[in-house]
């Protein structure tokens, strides 16, 4: 896929981060249903922290 | 008076840092300042007390010049390698108010020394300075200190961030008493002036009256990254903070900048989620990185150092440190962000946090390479930030690890003009890179590119995209995206 190589992979390490061969698609998808339900709710819970409340809004910044 | 001013000692110790190294002053004396004018005529001229209206100015260089070379050089007489010499030696000035209380006016100093790229100033812009028809150039963010007649701390942290936003986005840079009385305009119970401070509301209405949206984040635990992937575009941010024993009031700071070193100084993390049982330690991100934010406290001084400490959990939130004292002691106080607020160009719609939660699902496929590879996350992280087409594009024109044809493709095809680029590294080395459109919202699906730079780990990616089925978390334009769009010129 690609014609040109990463200088610094190149320099800093021969051998590839990811190995063929290593891991295998079977093991990849296995579980893959309960790990996505978690990621779910990760995002609900980033997206909740940033509401913001009217209180936040009445803060006085005069100091 | 000046001896025992503590912005006056901040500022000395600033300009003698070996990074500033200011050796030499140049005063005018009969300085019209455009800031204070405005000022004194919002305010001072209608007192009983007769205020004058000229200020002094300080310019600073980082050589000894003697009387006679600055004649020679203002009657051009200076041979032109001189001239260079003195303009290359241009620190900034400050501007001296006539008001006691409040000496500090515009101020516009360089910055320390990247020190190896560790320091980022990023909000700051080139101002060009006229002195006696000479012109010189500092690369700064404006400061002042408050008056509290038309300023007060909030007021000033938001003058300095117009200034920014003036030069990035085309907008009105409007000085202190437009700002006051733009916060003031509606929801304010009594006069504008003295300024007795803003609340937060008044401080999003003056950004939406200067032609700019607010976003206000409150603290959480993965505020550093936050506020990294909004500096890093050079977007400055108002920081509103609790100082320890200082508990009437909170404060407001500038940030425009950062230190990031080579190693992690803590973990961030979502202070609560759905399961209390599960420690909810946030995916690694750039602001673990993080060992202290600049910014601009009208009470301290520009480009003032804020030392972070992590959060560990919702009651020990992230912290600073700084030139604060606990009241009456030597010990530095503890400073709170309470939020964080962001003056945005219009079309900036998708915020950091909807960026992030829109990559959940990649961040999961990606973990789970990672880990079956024995990656764990102490080995990885998500480097996400705010761009504009124009800046990744000349990133793109650099970078060797795309084909030709792939690179070619994505400098002819047309892009959002803003986007939040998340690029996730182990170690140093880049594996996946993906766009979130920031001028969409979120339920419109905003990711839009997305490249791989590793064979082996984009088809065990795409292996996961391919077997899991559309669903209400699983949009079928995400999976598209992350199906077809890095194939559609590779």
């Amino acid at each position: 896929m690609h014609d040109t190589i990463p200088t610094s992979t190149a320099e800093t390490r021969p051998e590839p981060l990811f190995p063929a061969g290593k891991v295998t698609v079977e093991q990849i998808v296995a579980g893959l249903d309960v790990d996505l339900a978690s990621a779910a709710k990760n995002a609900e819970e980033i997206e909740q922290s940033g509401r913001v409340t009217p209180d936040d809004l009445r803060l006085h910044v005069s100091m | 008076m000046v001896r025992d001013d503590r912005h006056a000692k901040y500022l000395y110790e600033y300009l003698t840092h070996p990074d500033v190294g200011a050796v030499s002053m140049v005063l005018e004396p009969d300085y019209v300042d455009r800031d204070y004018l405005d000022d004194y005529a919002a305010y001072y001229v209608s007192c009983f007390y007769p205020y004058d209206r000229f200020c002094k100015r300080l310019h600073f260089f980082k050589e000894a010049i003697s009387r006679q070379r600055f004649r020679k050089i203002i009657r051009g007489e200076a041979s032109p390698a001189s001239l260079e010499r003195f303009k290359k030696a241009y620190l900034g000035f400050i501007v001296v108010r006539p008001l006691p209380e409040a000496m500090i006016g515009r101020t516009q100093l360089k910055t320390y020394e990247d020190d190896g790229g560790r320091r980022q100033y990023t909000a700051i812009r080139k101002y060009e300075v006229h002195l006696v028809g000479i012109t010189l150039s500092v690369k700064s963010m404006a400061f002042q200190e408050q008056d509290r007649a038309v300023a007060a701390c909030a007021t000033v942290a938001l003058w300095s961030c117009f200034q920014q936003t003036a030069y990035l986005f085309g907008t009105a840079a409007p000085r202190p008493p437009v700002i006051t009385a733009d916060a003031t305009s509606s929801l304010y119970h009594r006069r504008a002036l003295p300024s007795n401070g803003l609340r937060v509301e008044q401080i999003c209405s003056a950004i939406r009256q200067n032609g700019l949206d607010p976003e206000v984040f409150p603290q959480q635990g993965i505020t550093p990254s936050l506020i990294y992937g909004y500096l890093r575009a050079g977007i400055p941010l108002l920081m509103i903070a609790d100082v320890e024993s200082y508990d009437e009031q909170s404060h407001a700071i500038a940030l425009n900048g950062y230190s990031m070193v080579d190693h992690r100084v803590g973990e961030e993390r979502l202070y609560s989620g759905p399961d209390p049982a599960i420690d909810y330690v946030a995916t690694p991100m750039r602001g673990m990185y993080i060992k202290e934010f600049y910014g601009h406290d009208d009470q301290i001084g520009p480009f003032s150092h804020l030392y972070v400490t992590m959060p560990t959990a919702k009651d020990r939130p992230f912290t600073m440190k700084g030139s604060w004292k606990i009241k009456g002691t030597d010990v530095d106080a503890t400073i709170t962000p309470r939020q964080i607020v962001a003056p945005l160009y219009r079309k900036i719609r998708l915020t950091f946090l909807e960026a992030r939660a829109a990559l959940a699902n990649i961040v999961l496929f990606a973990q789970r390479v990672l880990a079956l590879y024995g990656f764990d996350r102490n080995a990885w992280d998500w480097d996400i930030y705010l761009t504009t087409t124009n800046e990744y594009k000349e990133d793109l024109r650099k970078s060797s690890l795309l084909t030709h044809a792939r690179r070619d493709h994505l400098l002819l095809k047309s892009q959002p003009r803003f986007f939040w680029r998340c690029i996730l590294r182990v170690g140093a080395t880049q594996v996946m890179e993906v766009g979130v459109d920031a001028t969409e919202f979120t339920k419109s699906n905003p990711v839009f590119l997305v490249n791989h730079f590793d064979p082996v780990f984009e088809g065990l990616f795409t292996a996961q995209v391919s077997a899991t089925p559309i669903s209400e978390t699983f949009h079928p334009h995400l999976r598209n995206v992350l199906l077809r769009e890095h194939r559609a010129v590779s």
